[in-house]
């Protein structure tokens, strides 16, 4: 039997490692925070006298249904910029992640203790589609509380107000599609994470370079001898079939006029990726994972300093 | 008879490059022993520690404390304490950090007795493992190592590249706060001076061959050492002795299997060191 709290531990212990995990989502939120306040205002007095007549069409227009789904959109736009620095850093994190410790030895130590490779290696796994994407959402809960009030402050009895009116239900519908989403997340990106980890397990050297160059070099030679493109259209796929699902762009069949589309429960089922849970694909990557995940544990079952 | 901690048949271990470190070794430790696994350079003993602790892959028959290392190395480092050299801990972790880590995974673990052991060394709890010099993290490895109620202890070349004092601190503190009747240490090493006293058994590998394997109480009526001077020396080597060299103009001669009694006549008679039959047993061979 193994304690309880192994697992928690071996979370903790890559967080100890690799603080960037932790402290680059947390930067960002800070800066975005950080940009509100400064740039987030208008100078007061000035306002009223700069706008004529039109920008209070404007604001009229950007009033109600239209407002609360700008609102949505702000909400789960505050999650973008985090997210993406995160995925950078959880990149070359698992990229490092079983190649490091062999390169500096400490895999000797990390062997010398009760803890089974499935269990190393499930745990990178779980800090990569789990942990990480659960920190992001956290963060971008708090800075969207923040940035809101840090708004509603500065704008508080200008024409501007009823723009940033805070809507406590969509907020929190919103935070619901959004956990649900990284979730969905999570498991449509696994084939990756645990290619990477493979990858990680497996080079005797640059670990970057085998990610990245066999898929560039598979792609080029397969155009040139076969004028196809499957793997790059399979990759691609990959990566951009998520936000495919999200419906990102929203250049779907309505047109702009449609007052429908104008709506923030709109915006929710649009957003929503649950109807890629009925996708095969999404389970064929998992069991892609599954399958790249075992071949990652049984490498550094027998991999050692050497 | 009891069950042996170690239990090994015909090991074998062949490189791809095609060097062979072990060439089917047999290898059986009972408990209570704290054997050496000397051998020079490239011998195979570090292979050999490696195939007890599971981390790569032999064949042949291997059991230790029961389990089979090849499947089940996660359990079977329950009961067994690993040190390889001291530059295995990693930079980055805090002393404060390994014992939360160890303490998270370890059943056996007893945080206060690794922490009680650290008071006594200058180790601070909140540095990292880079912050500290090469004997302070043999401490801090030996203070996980000590918490860690095991029946088997593997040491690896542990006292590489530290200062005299913090080598002979390393082997009493293992001694005298470590082993017991019930515990069992094998320590390879290519420095045999510095393990000589405490060892119970040696093993002396070379080119993945077992050499030589026995108690060392038993070394003093197998093998006698012969100073004598270069006219005696001559007439002893009717008496075959494996290994001979001049030390300051005399001639030591090392035999096994004579009496001590008929070898006097030549000269001063000694048992061996472990050092001496080391030397000895290598030269004789590639002789």
């Amino acid at each position: 039997m193994m304690p309880t709290r192994a697992f928690p531990t071996l979370i903790r212990r890559e967080l100890w490692e690799h603080r960037g995990l932790l402290w680059a989502p947390v930067v960002v939120a800070v800066l975005l925070v950080a940009l509100t306040l400064v740039f987030g205002g208008l100078p007061r007095g000035s306002v009223q006298i700069q706008f004529d007549g039109g920008a209070n069409d404007f604001i009229t227009e950007l009033s109600g249904e239209r407002q609360r789904m700008y609102f949505g959109i702000v909400v789960a736009g505050l999650m973008v910029p985090q997210l993406m620095v995160a995925m950078v850093v959880t990149f070359f994190y698992l990229l490092d992640s079983l190649y490091s410790e062999r390169k500096d030895r400490s895999i000797l130590f990390w062997k010398s203790l009760p803890v089974s490779d499935a269990a190393t290696v499930g745990s990178k796994a779980a800090v990569s589609l789990v942990v990480v994407p659960l920190i992001v959402y956290g963060l971008s809960l708090l800075v969207s509380l923040v940035v809101f009030a840090v708004l509603a402050v500065k704008y508080s009895g200008t024409m501007f107000a009823p723009l940033l009116e805070w809507h406590t239900l969509d907020w929190l519908a919103m935070q619901g599609v959004l956990l649900l989403n990284i979730l969905i997340a999570a498991l449509w990106y696994s084939p990756i994470a645990a290619a990477l980890l493979m990858i990680s397990a497996a080079a005797r050297r640059t670990p970057v370079l085998w990610a990245v160059v066999p898929p560039l070099a598979l792609i080029l030679v397969e155009r040139s001898v076969f004028g196809t493109e499957h793997v790059l259209r399979l990759l691609g796929y990959r990566f951009s079939g998520f936000f495919d699902a999200m419906g990102m762009g929203f250049s779907g069949g309505q047109s702009s006029t449609d007052p429908s589309r104008w709506r923030i429960e709109t915006l929710h089922d649009q957003i929503n990726v649950a109807p890629l849970l009925l996708n095969i694909d999404l389970w064929l990557g998992v069991v892609v994972a599954l399958v790249l995940l075992a071949i990652a544990v049984r490498l550094r079952r027998w991999r050692d300093d050497t | 008879m009891t069950t042996a901690v170690i239990e090994a048949r015909g090991l074998s271990k062949t490189y791809r490059s095609g060097h062979r470190a072990l060439d089917s070794i047999d290898l059986r430790v009972e408990p209570g022993r704290i054997v050496g696994l000397i051998g020079p350079n490239g011998a195979g003993k570090t292979t050999a520690l490696k195939a007890i602790l599971g981390l790569t892959p032999v064949t042949g028959e291997l059991q230790v404390l029961g389990r089979d290392p090849r499947h089940e190395r996660d359990a079977l480092m329950r009961e067994v304490c690993f040190i390889a050299d001291v530059a295995v801990l990693p930079k980055w972790l805090r002393v404060v950090n390994a014992l939360d880590f160890v303490q998270g995974v370890h059943p056996h673990f007893d945080r206060r007795r690794a922490e009680s052991f650290l008071r006594t060394t200058d180790v601070p709890l909140r540095s990292r493992v880079r912050e500290l010099s090469r004997g302070m993290v043999t401490q801090l490895h030996l203070a996980l190592v000590l918490a860690i109620d095991a029946k088997l202890l593997v040491l690896d070349e542990p006292t590489l590249g530290l200062d005299l004092l913090y080598r002979r601190t390393f082997y009493d503190t293992l001694l005298n706060d470590y082993f017991d009747k019930d515990r069992t240490i094998v320590i390879t090493t290519h420095q045999v001076e510095e393990v000589e006293n405490l060892l119970t058994d040696v093993v002396f590998i070379n080119r993945g061959r077992v050499v030589l394997d026995a108690p060392v109480e038993s070394l003093a009526e197998r093998y006698v050492q012969l100073i004598a001077t270069p006219e005696r020396a001559a007439a002893a080597r009717a008496l075959k002795p494996f290994h001979e060299r001049e030390v300051f103009g005399r001639i030591a001669l090392t035999f096994e299997g004579r009496d001590v009694a008929e070898l006097a006549a030549y000269g001063e008679t000694r048992t061996p060191s472990i050092a001496d039959l080391f030397i000895a047993r290598m030269q004789g061979m590639s002789s």
